[in-house]
């Protein structure tokens, strides 16, 4: 598929991206804590993995590459975000991510969980959730994690340290009951 | 180990991510420190919490319409850059033929360098009001232990000589 892009076959984009984008959405969404916000970065993901798909490397993994643009263009878009205005999209978060299932399967305890995991990274900064993302969630291993959020492999354990505490902390306010219930 | 040395690395323990030998002295440590443990077993539920949470799927979606619009939308975007990766795709050639050109420069330059210089018997240009006066070959002269000088103006073609002796002293001028 990807040699058939390279080779100027345009038809194969969507069949090779079709499998990641709600993965891609999902993390960008978690990333930029808002709807919208998350699919103007996965488009523009996708965008950037159409045209540079030349400097791909096949020896990497595809999905890793992609995630890679992902996780910078989140970046860039929340560097680009003024402060009052991430202040004003903290504001609608939950209930925005309430509102953004469609499906039927989409039932109300999957939104609450969805709408729980929203708030507990609302509290790492941009880099702790970053990584805390990747290796947690999407479940990357930690060269992986290096790779894709960049920096070295001693200030993604520094950060991944601080944002499973802060997470904890998160939850042993908010859900106490998730704590125990696993014990 | 410490306690306090064991609370700073459970959160890295937990995810495997500490080196073997600290992961096996805070895992020692935790058999023996029951408040430890209890911190361990805690960010460890924590994380199992999250991956439930996670687990609950992915929110949102493009409808069917809108995603096909979204890649047409992509692959119809003009594109700057692939004209500047063409670009970038001949730095070889580029590189070549700049290499090429300057080595053939420096011959060239050297060849010039080398060439015998064209005999210039002590021709200078001396600037005058009215003519820019040139100086000609020096004719032969008899006596070697006087030199001229001529001056020739370009525009009138009149000739005035200056004669030296041998210590280069001004002996009286013709015309």
């Amino acid at each position: 598929m990807i040699e058939r892009l390279r080779a100027g076959d345009s038809a194969a984009f969507e069949p090779l991206v079709t499998p990641y984008r709600q993965a891609l959405l999902g993390l960008a969404l978690r990333l930029t804590r808002n709807l919208e916000d998350a699919k103007e970065v996965t488009q523009e993901t996708f965008l950037r993995a159409y045209k540079y798909i030349g400097r791909f490397d096949t020896e990497r993994s595809f999905k890793n590459w992609i995630t890679t643009i992902l996780v910078h263009a989140a970046r860039h878009h929340y560097n680009r975000q003024s402060k009052e205005d991430r202040l004003l999209s903290a504001e609608p978060l939950r209930e925005k991510a309430l509102d953004t299932s469609g499906g039927p399967a989409a039932d109300h305890e999957n939104r609450e969980l969805r709408a729980r995991l929203m708030e507990c990274v609302e509290v790492l900064t941009p880099r702790e959730r970053e990584v805390f993302l990747l290796r947690d969630v999407e479940g990357l291993n930690i060269r992986e994690t290096v790779q894709i959020a960049g920096g070295s492999a001693v200030s993604v354990r520094v950060h991944l340290s601080a944002a499973r505490r802060k997470i904890r902390d998160r939850i042993k306010i908010r859900y106490p009951e998730m704590l125990e219930k696993s014990s | 180990m410490k306690c306090r040395t064991v609370r700073k690395r459970i959160p890295v323990f937990v995810g495997g991510e500490l080196p073997a030998a600290k992961s096996e002295r805070v895992r020692r440590h935790l058999v023996a420190c029951l408040a430890c443990r209890a911190e361990a077993e805690e960010i460890e539920r924590a994380r199992a919490a999250v991956r439930e949470m996670a687990g609950a799927g992915a929110a949102g979606d493009w409808s069917p319409a809108e995603w096909r619009g979204m890649i047409r939308e992509i692959i119809d975007a003009p594109d700057e850059s692939r004209a500047w990766t063409a670009v970038m795709r001949l730095r070889p050639a580029f590189a070549a033929t700049l290499g090429v050109l300057i080595v053939a420069g420096f011959f060239l330059l050297q060849k010039e360098l080398r060439r015998p210089a064209a005999p210039e018997t002590g021709s200078f240009a001396v600037a005058t009001e009215n003519a820019q006066p040139t100086l000609p070959p020096p004719a032969p002269t008899k006596n070697p232990d006087i030199t001229s000088v001529t001056i020739r103006a370009s525009e009138t073609g009149a000739n005035i000589v200056w004669f030296y002796n041998k210590k280069f002293e001004w002996q009286g001028f013709g015309k």
